[in-house]
């Protein structure tokens, strides 16, 4: 694989409390240049607030994140400068409503990189190409479908040339039949060696893409390796449990 | 009464109503740039900003406005610095829409989604912008049509006013009837004078409202 041995995100011992409730415990997670995390695990777990954590969005409550040598935290200009190296890709699309596809994702790289507009339209058409769109830059969110949209996001994101992309469960409100598009544009971005963390219930995904595949449970990681391992050999009982009900609930889904 | 004392009767009324369009675009005004300072404030400045900020704001709409009149005009002559009735009323009056218009403009900027100022801060926006360049449009198809109609509140309280000696139109009634002795038909004229003043603005705000809701349509899939 394309990963080199220093780490981009390094999460050590993140600990996050929401009031007495402590959804992370102690996660330490070191992710390297090039490499593709998958983080599943069943909901509760805190693989969504880890993210989370990882560009600031959630403050941590101790235990620190490093982005490329720069701490998540502190003044509102460094996290500026951490979260436009690191791109989030929501679960809900969150595109801004009230701007075209292009102006989404123009609006970083000029309020943020300082760049022209011209120079960030041509960035931003040619995103948009990348991701199957260009026929859709001046439509505005509500017009594009689930699937546009979150390519519409990850286009968006790579905007801000991040040196790392979080993808919180992506394709989660999805209809089944947009999956795919979205899945497509997110393999081609990891065959481009993009360092990526995950947040999927996508196993086959997971499988073919992932370099480590994380399991996490009440907010501890409970097991890591290699996708063929976890998925087919896993080593605790919790993930064990946990793929069982994940593969029953889908192969019922196949089933319908 | 003969048509020439008629005729300098509603003159009286149209300069009274001149003051009373004049305080009611003032204190709106004023009230405006006072509540979207309190609703920004609030929004960026978080729990410590609305701990100071929100009694203030509370007590103001927990009292009647005729009060809040009464406390600024006369309090500011017992404070050394007397205010004239016309600036006494702006103030009060801009204190009060301010309180209002405030909880309407916070109310709209956080009924925009969460995920709306995530994904702003995701691409590394500042908290400021976000709010003014991501938030504030979404909020303002709600905002629009309530500060509107907040506006014709406030026309109809300017009234008040005339507690304090401003001749506005409820004055100017007080006035020509006191001369007249015909309550009847100068408040009958003066309540049509205000209803056609707000009526036309009612009007405007339900064409506006449905304006907003279909350009909102128009963005979601239809």
């Amino acid at each position: 694989m394309a990963t080199s041995s220093e780490p981009i995100v390094s999460a050590e011992r993140v600990t996050k409390d929401f009031g007495s409730l402590r959804v992370l415990d102690s996660v330490t997670l070191r992710v390297l240049r090039g490499e593709r995390v998958v983080i599943i695990g069943p909901s509760g777990s805190g693989k969504s607030t880890f993210l989370r954590c990882i560009n600031g969005l959630e403050p941590v409550t101790s235990g620190r994140v490093v982005v490329d040598g720069l701490e998540v935290g502190g003044t509102g200009v460094q996290l500026s400068r951490v979260r436009s190296a690191v791109g989030m890709v929501f679960q809900l699309f969150n595109l801004f409503p009230h701007k075209t596809a292009l102006q989404n994702i123009m609006l970083g790289p000029v309020k943020v990189l300082g760049l022209s507009r011209d120079e960030a339209k041509r960035r931003a058409l040619r995103l948009l190409e990348r991701v199957g769109l260009s026929d859709k830059a001046d439509e505005y969110p509500g017009r594009l479908s689930g699937g546009q949209q979150q390519r519409v996001a990850i286009a968006r994101a790579l905007a801000m040339s991040p040196k790392v992309m979080l993808f919180d469960e992506p394709t989660s409100a999805l209809d089944p039949e947009l999956v795919g598009e979205v899945l497509e544009v997110m393999r081609q971005l990891a065959s481009e060696g993009m360092t990526m963390i995950v947040v999927s219930h996508e196993m086959a995904f997971a499988a073919d893409i992932a370099d480590r595949v994380i399991v996490m449970d009440k907010g501890v990681i409970v097991e890591e390796g290699p996708p063929q391992t976890i998925f087919t050999n896993p080593q605790t009982a919790r993930t064990r449990v946990f793929l069982t009900r994940l593969l029953g609930r889908s192969g019922k889904h196949e089933a319908e | 009464m003969n048509w020439a004392e008629m005729g300098l009767e509603i003159a009286y009324l149209l300069r009274g109503t001149q003051v009373t369009i004049e305080l009611s675009l003032l204190a709106f005004a004023g009230g405006g740039v006072l509540g979207f300072t309190i609703a920004l404030l609030r929004v960026l400045g978080g729990s410590d900003v609305t701990l100071v900020v929100k009694p203030l704001v509370d007590v103001v709409r927990g009292s009647p406005l005729l009060v809040q009149l009464l406390a600024v005009y006369l309090g500011s002559s017992v404070l050394g610095f007397s205010l004239n009735p016309l600036t006494a009323a702006f103030v009060g009056l801009s204190i009060n829409a301010g309180a209002y218009l405030s909880e309407i403009i916070r109310g709209a900027l956080t009924s925009v989604p969460k995920g709306q100022t995530e994904a702003g801060l995701a691409v590394g926006l500042s908290r400021m912008y976000v709010v003014w360049g991501i938030i504030l449009p979404q909020a303002f198809p709600v905002i629009v049509p309530a500060a509107m109609g907040f506006f014709i509140s406030l026309v109809k309280d300017t009234s008040l006013a005339y507690v304090l000696g401003l001749l506005e139109l409820t004055r100017a009634a007080k006035d020509i009837v006191d001369r007249t002795l015909d309550p009847f038909h100068t408040y009958v004229i003066v309540m049509l004078i205000y209803f056609a003043l707000c009526y036309p603005l009612s009007v405007l705000v339900r064409v506006v409202d449905r304006q907003l809701q279909h350009k909102g349509l128009a963005r979601e899939r239809l």
